[in-house]
């Protein structure tokens, strides 16, 4: 067998069929690994009859994506070989196999200058090809002068190839571009179709790479103009004719051109010549249309009259009533162009711009919404919301998000009344509430608690939505803050509306809607504001503090620890001794200054409206005022004190209690405030003392998200060797269906050692967990904090999540 | 510009491959493998066009499908989204008249041919010709000289 294998090694139509008939990926890798090393010992032989043969068969390697680099060197021998089929198969493999990085390809040079001297044309054409698709600047300098040469070639073939060969040079040489200016001319007149595309196309790529050039240009403009003129009025032969337009292909390069170099201000010709190539081309074809678009794009790069733009604005609007996608999506990509400029003109085609939102493409619809954003002014918000929400409905959870967050900004931005801005905002919630980003939900809380009129109301309406429907965490997250903070209007006030009656409730009733949301699959920041909201019913209601008593109670065998200290220490509020302190510690929010405008990162820096400078944000007001985890009751004799001064005098103290409210879960006044197995509270004048040594435990969540839950219960075993951290992480399945595979992995810095004791089951069952030890060495303890980078890698329904995260909330001497 | 001409079919199997940018190799393939996943999840009366950034910055993807291969282009800002449609058309009319109905297992097959044909119709990023008779013309004379040598 080996033998005769040396002389007639395998066809190239032998390996594909041996390579298509792998039926894994394993085999398949097999054959190409065992083809790989016959070829390369082949290589060896030089004076080998197959090397084309050989070279041939990499390129097929190549293309499934295996690694070739050892063909290179043979490339250039076949390029230098006098037979035909082998220098096309080098020149071939030189551009799919080499890089531009490659150093070989600085020895193929010598042998593309001699082609491109030779005599046949076919081997120009080849030398010229490899050199568009892969030369280095170095070669581009070196055979710029060929080409050069080349430009005046009598033959076409040969022309349009040095043409783009020209472009690669100036593109690799820009200093380069002069030699290759004095063509151009030459070429925009040749007699040859292909030939004057490529010499705009060259002519494009020179203005690219020095725009400031594009006025030596603008004398062009003229000759560009009657050559178009040229093509539109004679007729050509069939062949260059696709969908019933002469050349497309010039037609849009040579009206690309003209928005180059238009100069200041367009003559008088070439906006003529665009009007009539807008009004005349026929748009039955694809091709035709391209025409068509391209005008359009011309028309608005260049600062064309208002009678030209009117009649682009027309063609986009023909192309968005078209039922083909195609069209629709172009034009909303150029209507997005010219809503900058012009927005009226826009305008006009809202309503089907609207109507694309509904399309069944999602591209187009991500596109008209991005239009219809655009188009949103105080006129014409209450519309255009109502419709957006009527599309919200309908939309799929894909779309639904992306939507959500354009619709949230644009009530934000255009509310015409704070009433109207709410109930927006609550259709909203109502509809997509755990789309909803935070901020909204922040910003709403914001104005409810800055306009006393509309309080009462809103607490209403929030809480029959509430009652209808707990699915949609935004929606219950304000729902829940609200009737917290003002729930005395619930049971004090019936209020009529347009729509009806909105009834005034009875304790029970109230206590029975928050208790719909404390079930045991709700999401733990759900019970938390849950908890907040009871423990300030308590004072609003204070019939109901039985029921309340018996709420909160539960929770405190919660798993999460947060909400089993928050109920510990909320029961404890609500014994007798701590009366008189209750009410005003429980008192409204204050109204702070302002409310962060709604800043929601977005790519698309191309929107207009956010190119307005944004309002300056305060960073610890709307989202931190909610932020229930660091309730009032991570209290300190002085902060006490402030609270009940508020009551007197509140102006000056909204600092001090902004700052309050303001930090992340605040590890500084550690766990013993309060004890959650005894309930006890510690006397507050030992205070002064715990604020200053080191915790000796900690806890608190590492990681949250809506499937699982990462505890750190952080102990530190050794009184008298500070350094050693003992961590016990648990993890919890929140979500309703079984997490196998469950892997932790964690990276730490330099100053950190750690070890890991593996978990004794890596699956969970809906609600179950499991425990690690982590045992950490803080060599820098005191000087760096301890921060660990976790991946936590787990399988649902044979789904693999993974996610990344940061734990750094160990307190800053651990 | 074109950046890059990729045929694949509909289970992902890479039947052209041409880039005309500088990209490392495992980076083709990536690229390559999100570009089959984003075509793959597109109806059928979806438009052609693909604008994902995370899919290759500042590049739109024009693709089409033709019985079991998806004809793949990846042009930056400048190129008109309409033009490269037609122009996919005109590759595969040549394609077509090259192959005499042209299938799938003649890309498989003669993959050679099918590069030589692309060269003759994109050349460095640029569209060279598109005249199909004249590359038609064109190929006809490169088997007649293969043949000789």
């Amino acid at each position: 067998m080996q033998a005769p294998k040396k002389e007639q090694p395998t066809r190239l139509r032998d390996l594909i069929k041996a390579v298509r008939a792998c039926k894994t990926a394993a085999e398949e890798r097999a054959v190409v690994a065992q083809e790989s090393a016959e070829i390369r010992e082949s290589f060896r032989d030089e004076t080998y009859r197959f090397r084309h043969r050989s070279v041939a068969k990499l390129l097929f390697i190549q293309m499934m994506g295996y690694p070739t680099n050892f063909g290179q060197v043979e490339c250039l021998k076949l390029i230098a070989s006098s037979n035909y089929t082998e220098k096309r198969v080098g020149y071939l493999g030189l551009t799919q196999l080499l890089n531009e990085k490659d150093d070989v390809l600085m020895m193929v040079t010598n042998s593309m200058q001699i082609d491109m001297n030779s005599s046949n044309t076919q081997i120009i054409g080849m030398a010229l090809t490899a050199l568009a698709n892969i030369a280095t600047a170095e070669m581009c300098r070196d055979l710029s002068k060929d080409v050069c040469k080349l430009m005046s070639h009598n033959n076409s073939y040969i022309r349009k190839r040095a043409t783009i060969a020209g472009a690669r040079i100036v593109r690799k040489c820009p200093d380069l571009i002069e030699d290759f200016q004095g063509e151009v001319p030459k070429v925009l007149e040749d007699r040859s179709h292909v030939v004057v595309m490529n010499g705009v196309n060259l002519l494009l790529e020179i203005i690219k790479i020095q725009p400031n050039i594009k006025q030596a240009f603008v004398q062009y403009s003229g000759l560009v103009v009657r050559a178009m003129r040229n093509l539109i009025h004679t007729v050509h032969s069939p062949e260059h004719t696709i969908g019933g337009v002469t050349d497309p292909f010039l037609q849009v390069s040579l009206i690309k051109l003209m928005s180059k170099i238009a100069g200041a201000e367009p003559s008088e010709e070439m906006t003529d010549c665009l009007a009539q190539v807008a009004t005349n081309t026929e748009p039955a074809k694809n091709a035709g249309n391209a025409v068509l678009y391209e005008c359009v794009r011309t028309i608005m790069d260049i600062s064309s009259t208002s009678g030209l733009r009117v009649l682009a604005t027309n063609i986009m609007g023909r192309f968005l009533l078209n039922r083909d996608n195609n069209l629709r999506y172009v034009a909303l990509n150029s209507l997005l162009k010219l809503v900058k400029v012009d927005l009226l003109a826009v305008q006009r085609h809202k309503t089907t711009i609207i109507d694309c939102l509904k399309d069944a493409d999602i591209a187009i619809r991500k596109k008209a919404l991005e239009l219809t954003y655009c188009l949103i002014n105080e006129s014409n918000v209450k519309q255009i919301v109502k419709e957006m929400i009527d599309f919200l409905i309908a939309a799929e959870p894909e779309f639904k998000e992306a939507l959500v967050t354009k619709l949230c900004l644009a009530i934000e931005l255009h509310s015409p009344t704070k009433q109207w801005h709410f109930d927006s905002v609550l259709r909203v919630l109502t509809l997509a509430g755990s789309y909803v980003p935070e901020e909204v939900v922040a910003s709403t809380a914001h104005i409810i608690s800055s306009t006393p009129e509309l309080q009462s109301y809103a607490v209403h309406k929030l809480f029959n939505a509430l009652v209808d429907n707990t699915e949609q965490q935004g929606l219950v997250l304000l729902a829940l803050w609200s009737i917290g903070e003002f729930g005395n209007f619930l049971v004090s006030e019936t209020l009529k509306t347009s729509d009806g009656e909105l009834k005034a409730m009875t304790p029970n009733e109230i206590i029975q809607g928050v208790e719909k949301t404390m079930t045991p699959i709700a999401a733990d920041i759900c019970k938390e504001y849950a908890l907040t909201a009871l423990i300030k019913l308590s004072v609003r209601i204070p019939q109901a503090v039985q029921s309340i008593r018996r709420l909160i109670e539960q929770q405190i065998s919660a798993l999460n620890v947060e909400l089993q200290q928050r109920a510990c220490e909320y029961i404890q509020l609500l014994g007798s001794n701590w009366d008189s302190i209750r009410g005003p510690l429980l008192e409204k929010m204050p109204i702070y200054a302002k409310a962060p405008a709604v800043d929601i990162p977005t790519t698309d820096s191309s929107s207009p409206v956010l190119e307005k400078p944004k309002t300056p944000t305060q960073p610890n007001s709307a989202q931190n005022l909610l932020d229930i985890e660091t309730l009032i009751f991570d209290s300190q004799p002085i902060q006490q004190s402030q609270i009940q001064q508020s009551t007197e005098v509140p102006q000056p103290q909204f600092e001090s209690l902004l700052d309050l409210f303001s930090s992340t879960p605040q590890p500084s006044f550690p766990a013993p405030v309060l004890n959650p197995v005894t309930g006890d509270i510690s006397e507050p004048d030992k205070f002064e003392d715990f604020v200053e040594i080191t915790p000796i435990k900690h806890n608190f969540i590492a990681f949250e998200d809506e499937e699982i839950n990462v505890d750190f219960n952080c102990t530190k075993p050794e009184p008298d060797a500070l350094e050693n951290t003992q961590i016990s992480v648990i993890v919890s399945n929140k979500c309703s269906k079984d997490i196998v595979g469950f892997k932790l992995s964690a990276a730490v810095l330099k100053h950190l050692e750690f070890s890991f004791s593996s978990a004794a089951s890596t699956s969970m069952m809906p609600g179950g967990s499991i425990q690690m030890q982590m045992k950490m060495k803080n060599k820098a303890q005191g000087q760096k904090p301890i921060a660990i980078r976790m991946k936590i890698d787990y399988t649902i329904d044979s789904v693999p999540r993974s996610k990344l995260s940061t734990v750094d909330s160990f307190p800053p001497n651990y | 510009m074109i950046k890059a001409v990729i045929i694949f079919n509909t289970a992902g199997k890479h039947r052209l491959v041409k880039f005309y940018e500088e990209i490392p190799h495992d980076k083709k393939n990536e690229i390559i493998a999100n570009l089959f996943k984003e075509c793959t999840k597109r109806g059928e009366y979806s438009c052609n066009f693909i604008e994902e950034s995370n899919l290759w910055r500042g590049c739109k993807v024009i693709f089409r499908l033709y019985a079991t291969l998806y004809i793949v282009f990846v042009v930056d800002e400048a190129e008109n989204e309409l033009g490269i449609l037609d122009l996919i058309q005109v590759f595969v009319e040549v394609l077509d008249k090259a192959f005499e109905n042209v299938c799938e297992l003649d890309l498989v097959f003669h993959p050679e041919r099918a590069y030589a044909l692309l060269e003759e119709l994109v050349m460095g990023g640029m569209v060279i010709e598109t005249n199909i008779s004249e590359i038609w013309k064109i190929s006809q004379n490169m088997i007649a000289l293969e043949r000789k040598s």
